[in-house]
């Protein structure tokens, strides 16, 4: 039963799509069907969550393999550990938010199989472990969003979504340009690699005699190139202390990939380091998704002209796969390389953060003011990765789940705001707290949640990105300079807060909007009171994604030392 | 019950009457007496554990744990000679300002909303008090910041000044230097939270980097790395290790770490230049600046530098005793000029600030920790106090906050002229006094550092232009103190229509001020009614955490006899000046201070005081405009904008493609003979090619 | 036999021929005379297989001969497709002087 149960998960949202294309054209079914699928969504990402996070194992807990092309390697292959079991759950939970949002009223059947669609691709990305099918499920995004923003859209979306299909198209032709690198570089033969004990520990199966047994290879011991014995589990388990070796050959399977870091290390393409060119042409593909400076300049066009619900799900999810993709595929394969760039890998993200910070304060549309906080919360991820080190990495993670629930937030705020005065200029409010008094009070809330107070979310990920930073020499003099978003993002929610909500009514007519609705409501309060557990009880979180953390650190302290 | 458990009722009751008084404050008035009876049981409790605890006790549970680094911070209370008493002053003291605030909002509009928030804060300043660790107080310092956003900005609806007309009516003559567009509740919530959050850039930085230095010691094997006695612990091994950042190195990196973390308490404790939120902060409530911005909050800043003693090398401690100095005299000056009666007490709870941090500041040797403490309870009495005496007399006259309408109210409202009297008293340090003990610990520590500077040969002019500042304050402040409570409650009444109607508060809220007033008699502080003798029943409190050899006695007398004799001369001089200007006003026809501004250099004087020393501009100027809006404005346009930007490049880049694709169109003619002759051409050459 | 008994005249011939038609194919501006232009081409290409045919030795012989069938019947489908096409763009334009028919170009 539960070999399938990922397949599952992917499986829903296409059902899903594939019910919306075919309902008759009435906007009321198809807003319940989608609400429908991504509550069935929340419950079953719920479900997995909590069996991961009870769990004591730091490896996968569902694994499913079905080889598909041997001779090539690729295989339809799907796993869940704790970092994949908390982005799809947050996925699940943006995923409601959003279904919760007004939609378009015209052309209903294709927005909303558009919209099931792009979730089968986030749900894939999260979920895949072949770096074939992680390239189609990424590349699956694409399309549906193209469309979303394009279609449905605001004034200037056809230019918008267009330049967002070819930011990230850029990036993904660089991803797919490391991949067959990779690919090409992999060794022909079978040959043994070394394997952290850690690893093996954390990750192995025991085999039918006993010996350990890492993602579907033997684990062996001895040296390199004389007799080779297999190691029993109950060895690796005990602790014993052994120079431990997999045998790895060419595949496109992402676990393999992981175990080969120390061959990429190794290996020159054109004169070139293989590692360092590698790492730099996957960092294109995730960073222009993060979005870090300098590739960032298609999220505000996208998230302006983009419908309420799809920025609600641009921010709240698809930002975090490039995260995600650093966090899987390109620091676990090239931590070398990683530890080399380090410093600026780490003076982007606070690049990132404070032009993030400066252009928000400049900006007169509510929606691109919030666009910029997005880039500037996103590079605290960035710097929380540069560095390297456990508090960092998990402060990223951390940081990637409290910025989806406020970015949501606010996008679902402003689409409030919008519905009801159909403009978004920050000087046309004035007085909104007194026509409006619970849109103020979510409104200030998340206001403090972007600005990372205490208490709430924000903070703790944010606190984890600035510990981190300080800790690794690499990036101190960076995370020194990044402390300073916590003025600028209280400058501009803040003054934002200020400008909409209090002072006087400015403008008269503003007095008949209404409050929230129930559907509003229903739609802000779980990420609100969500952020505020998570602020107030972080191990809720931190226990579940921390081992992760420390595991990657881990691996990428290994490879560091000198071979 | 044990005083951990009573501890957590301090905290846990403000925080229950908070949520409670959030969701319902709309519906009910009555969440107000959920507050009180709230803080009641809070001020009882932390009674209790006054009363009960002897040793320091402590317990902590985690909160946030890095299982790989060993790291795992910590949430939890520590009940010491340093954080109990600041509790019980902040309990109670919240307690009296709730009662008072229900007779002074009265049938405010936003009644329920003013209780929901103090409770919030009273919760906040609770967190810090007790906090075991640096993580723990930073969490509470910025929940503190939120509460006192959410006080300040109470009547957020309200319009900005250039706009209402009840402030142009009322407003006092001579407020140049407030930015009247720019002045309203809301405007001056978020100044307050920004430049605190400035503080807090620095106070974060800073316990990032004392967290790593003190997880990266050989020594530490796991736990929390910012627990105060971890911290403490580590502080001498971070001293002698070889780690080093941006060149700092060894007792320079901890002072680096020390003055970071300091500048989160410069944030909040008002000091130059972050002292521009204060004053306006005086947009909220008066009651809420009572508690916030005189007895609580802004002592937080104070607290933490007393808390983080151990960790301050002699280098941070003389830059600090430098802010101190300066911020004292600067409001001094600045509060000579004003003619707002809380704009007074702003300027003179910035300058108070300033003498707190002189006194600690002066090091452990000189006495300095416990004059800084001391000064820090006694002056949040009778701080409140004259903010609460300020509102009752805000109150009586229905708004008017000018002093240039107020007069003879002492035949009207005797209490509140008494409890402020006795308050003014107290401030000037006159013998007899809570301040006479406290502040004249400050300058007898500040000139005993001079003296201990002497004595070394180094460092004495560093030790010597604080006291100097210290000294001039002291009559400053007995001037401009002795000016507003003259000015307001002697002689005749220069508004005879707002005089005639006004009265003292309510029974309750008197009674609070009267109890206030007892606590600041000097004889409940150091336990006899000599004022002139030596020691305190609190000196066990006091005593600094840091084992240090003390002044000689004979030395100490000595300077203690001699910090006396200064501070009744300066108190005789500036409360002099301030009668003979204000009630004997010898010159007909115009007061001296009509004099002084009419004419140079004098007027130049007045100029530069009244426009606040031009910080205010300045920092707008550079900051809120500069950096804010221009910069913002730039950066959006270099990023965004057409033609050169980060984001025009890659439209030109598009652009290129474009170009390349119109040339190649350019051959694209439709004339199949062209293509023909093209295609033969191609053949031709291929051939020729081959052949050649 | 008639004719030169060297490889050289052939190809000079073809050659020749082969010009012309590369000739006709550029200048020409009735649609049928640059068909003709292409069968010139074709055709010397033809004799060109024809020479070396005949002067290269007995396999060369029945190598040149098929090609040149083959070629003759690839130039006759040829010729029915261009035709065809001929007839299309006349009942379009009207006219087969290819420097008016333009209609499909860039931009």
């Amino acid at each position: 039963m539960d070999a399938l149960l990922l397949s599952t998960v992917i499986a829903i949202p296409a059902l899903g799509a594939l019910v919306s294309w075919c309902a008759p054209e009435r906007p009321e079914l198809h807003k319940r069907i989608t609400i429908g699928f991504s509550v069935a969504m929340l419950a079953l990402t719920g479900i997995l969550f909590w069996a991961q996070a009870t769990t004591a194992t730091t490896g996968f807990l569902l694994r499913e393999r079905i080889p598909l092309l041997p001779q090539w390697g690729v295989a339809w292959h799907l796993g869940m550990d704790r970092l994949s079991a908390t982005m799809i759950l947050l996925t699940a939970l943006v995923q409601f938010a959003a279904s919760l949002a007004n939609a378009p009223k015209v052309r209903v059947r294709s927005y909303h199989a558009m919209f099931q669609l792009l979730f089968v691709g986030v749900y894939g990305s999260f979920l895949a472990l072949d770096m074939v099918f992680f390239y189609c499920f990424w590349e699956i995004m694409l399309i549906p969003m193209f469309f979303l923003v394009a279609v449905w859209g605001g004034d200037d979306r056809k230019r918008a979504a267009v330049k967002f299909f070819l930011y990230t198209m850029s990036g993904s032709m660089a991803m797919l340009l490391g991949i067959f690198l990779l690919n090409v570089s992999a060794p022909r033969e079978s040959v043994p690699v070394p394997v952290r004990m850690e690893e093996v520990r954390e990750h192995m199966t025991t085999g039918s005699t006993g010996e350990a047994i890492l993602y579907g290879l033997p684990v062996m011991t001895g040296s390199p190139d004389g007799h080779q014995t297999l190691v029993r589990s109950a060895d690796v388990a005990a602790g014993r202390r052994m120079p431990m070796y997999v045998p790895l050959s060419r595949s496109f399977d992402m676990l393999h990939w992981k175990l080969l870091a120390p061959w990429w290390a190794q290996r020159k393409v054109l004169g070139i380091g293989l590692a360092g060119l590698c790492l730099g042409l996957f960092f294109v593909g995730f960073a222009v998704k993060v979005p870090s400076f300098p590739l960032h300049a298609w999220l505000p066009h996208a998230h302006v002209q983009a419908p309420t619900a799809i920025s609600v799900v641009l921010a709240g999810i698809l930002l975090k796969l490039g995260v995600y993709g650093l966090l899987r595929v390109a620091w676990p394969l090239f931590p070398g390389a990683v530890a080399q760039a380090a410093p600026l890998f780490g003076w982007i993200g606070t690049i990132s953060i404070v032009w993030g910070g400066l252009a928000a304060l400049g900006q007169s549309d509510l929606k691109r003011l919030v666009a910029y906080s997005s880039i500037s919360h996103m590079g605290f991820c960035l710097l929380g990765l540069a560095s390297g080190t456990e508090q960092g990495i998990a402060g990223a993670t951390f940081q990637c789940v409290s910025h989806g629930l406020s970015a949501s937030l606010l996008f679902l705020l402003v689409g409030v705001v919008y519905d009801r005065a159909h403009h978004r200029r920050v000087d046309g409010f004035g007085g909104l707290a007194q026509v409006m008094p619970r849109f103020s009070a979510i409104f200030l809330f998340s206001a403090l949640l972007g600005a990372g107070l205490p208490g709430l979310a924000g903070f703790v990920g944010e606190l984890g990105v600035l510990l981190g930073a300080w800790s690794a020499s690499a990036t101190r003099m960076a995370g020194f300079i990044a402390a300073t978003g916590v003025i600028l993002s209280a400058a501009y929610l803040l003054w934002t807060v200020q400008r909409v909500l209090y002072g006087p009514l400015r403008h008269s007519e503003q007095a008949g909007f209404a409050d929230l609705t129930r559907t509003e409501m229903a739609a802000l309060l779980p990420l609100a009171a969500l952020s505020l557990l998570l602020g107030v009880w972080p191990s809720l979180l931190q226990d579940v994604v921390g081992p992760a953390s420390a595991s990657l650190s881990g691996h990428m302290a290994w490879l560091q030392r000198p071979w | 019950m044990d005083p951990i458990s009573l501890a957590l009722l301090c905290l846990a009751a403000p925080l229950a009457a908070a949520v409670v008084g959030a969701l319902l404050w709309r519906k009910s008035r009555h969440v107000d007496l959920v507050s009180i009876a709230a803080q009641a049981v809070g001020a009882a409790a932390s009674l209790a554990v006054a009363l009960g605890a002897a040793a320091p006790v402590a317990r902590s549970i985690p909160w946030l744990s890095f299982p790989g680094a060993r790291i795992t911070f910590s949430l939890g209370i520590q009940l010491d000679a340093l954080s109990v008493p600041m509790l019980l002053v902040v309990q109670f003291l919240s307690l009296g300002v709730l009662v008072f605030s229900r007779w002074y909002l009265g049938d405010d509009r936003f009644y329920g909303r003013f209780f929901a928030s103090f409770s919030f804060f009273v919760f906040a300043m609770s967190m810090v008090v007790v906090a075991p660790g640096l993580l723990q107080a930073f969490i509470g310092w910025e929940l503190v910041g939120l509460g006192s956003y959410l006080l300040i900005g109470y009547w957020h609806d309200k319009a900005p000044a250039s706009e209402d007309p009840e402030y142009q009516a009322g407003k006092p003559f001579h407020a140049t230097g407030v930015n009247e567009a720019k002045l309203n509740p809301a405007m001056a919530q978020l100044k307050a939270f920004v430049v605190n959050r400035v503080g807090d850039f620095g106070f974060l930085s800073g316990l990032a980097m004392l967290a790593w230095l003190v997880s990266s010691l050989p020594g530490f094997t796991g736990g929390d790395p910012l627990a105060w006695t971890t911290l403490f612990v580590a502080a001498g091994s971070v001293a002698a290790s070889k780690v080093a950042f941006l060149g700092f190195t060894g007792a320079a990196l901890l002072t680096l770490a020390g003055l970071l973390v300091f500048l989160g308490a410069m944030g909040k404790s008002a000091q130059f230049p972050f002292h521009v939120w204060l004053p306006e902060a005086m947009q909220g409530p008066t009651t809420a600046s009572a508690i916030i911005h005189a007895a609580t909050m802004v002592a937080a800043g104070v607290f933490l530098t007393a808390r983080i003693y151990p960790l301050l090398t002699p280098d941070a401690l003389v830059a600090i005793q430098w802010v101190g100095a300066v911020t004292a005299f600067v409001a001094a000056t600045i509060a000579c000029v004003q003619w707002d009666y809380k704009a007074v007490l702003a300027y003179s709870t910035i300058s108070q600030l300033g003498y707190m941090m002189l006194g600690l500041g002066a090091g452990a040797a000189a006495g300095g920790y416990g004059a800084g403490v001391s000064h820090l309870y006694t002056h949040a009495i009778f701080k409140c106090m004259l903010f609460l005496g300020a509102a009752s007399v805000i109150h009586a006259l229905h708004g008017v906050q000018d002093l240039g309408r107020m007069g003879g109210l002492a035949r009207k409202m005797p209490f509140t002229a008494i409890a402020t009297g006795i308050g003014t008293l107290a401030i000037l340090g006159v013998p007899g006094f809570s301040a006479f003990w406290s502040k004249d610990a400050i300058l007898a520590a500040a000139q005993a550092k001079m003296v201990l500077a002497q004595a070394h040969g180094a460092g004495v002019m560093a030790a010597k232009i604080p006291w100097i500042l210290g000294m001039a304050t002291a009559a400053l402040t007995a001037f401009y103190m002795s000016r507003q409570w003259l000015v307001a409650f002697v002689g005749k009444p220069r508004d005879r229509h707002l005089w005639e109607h006004a009265h003292d508060p309510d029974k309750p809220s008197i009674a609070v001020l009267m109890v206030l007033a007892l606590f600041s008699l000097q004889f409940v502080w150091t336990g006899s009614v000599n004022p002139f003798a030596s020691g305190s029943w609190l000196d066990g409190v006091l005593q600094s955490p840091m084992a240090v050899g003390e002044l000689p006695e004979e030395l100490a007398h000595h300077i203690h006899a001699s910090t006396m004799g200064w501070t009744i001369a300066l108190f005789f001089l500036g409360s002099g000046a301030a009668f003979w200007l204000y009630v004997t006003n010898p010159l007909r026809g115009g007061s001296a201070a009509t004099w002084l501004r009419r004419d140079p250099p004098t007027n130049l004087v007045w100029k530069f005081l009244a426009n606040l020393w031009f910080v205010d501009k300045a920092l707008d100027l550079v900051f809120a405009e500069g950096i804010g809006r221009r910069g913002g404005e730039l950066v959006a346009k270099a990023d965004l904008g057409s033609g050169l930007s980060v984001d025009g490049t890659v439209d030109t880049a598009a652009s290129l493609v474009r170009w390349t694709g119109r040339f190649a169109n350019l051959f694209q003619t439709g004339r199949s003979l062209a293509y023909a002759g093209w295609t033969l051409l191609a053949l031709f050459g291929a051939l020729a090619l081959l052949l050649l | 036999m008639a004719g030169p008994d060297r490889l050289l005249p052939y190809l000079a011939v073809s050659a020749a021929l082969f010009a012309l038609g590369a000739l006709a194919c550029a200048i020409r501006r009735n649609a049928v005379g640059y068909l003709m232009g292409i069968e010139l081409m074709l055709n010397a290409a033809n004799l060109n297989f024809v020479a070396y045919g005949r002067f290269r030795g007995p396999e060369a012989a029945a190598q040149g001969q098929v090609a040149t069938l083959f070629v003759i019947a690839l130039a006759a489908a040829e010729a029915a497709v261009a035709l065809g096409l001929v007839f299309a763009v006349f009942r379009t334009f009207r006219d087969v002087d290819l420097e008016k028919v333009r209609t499909l170009h860039g931009d």
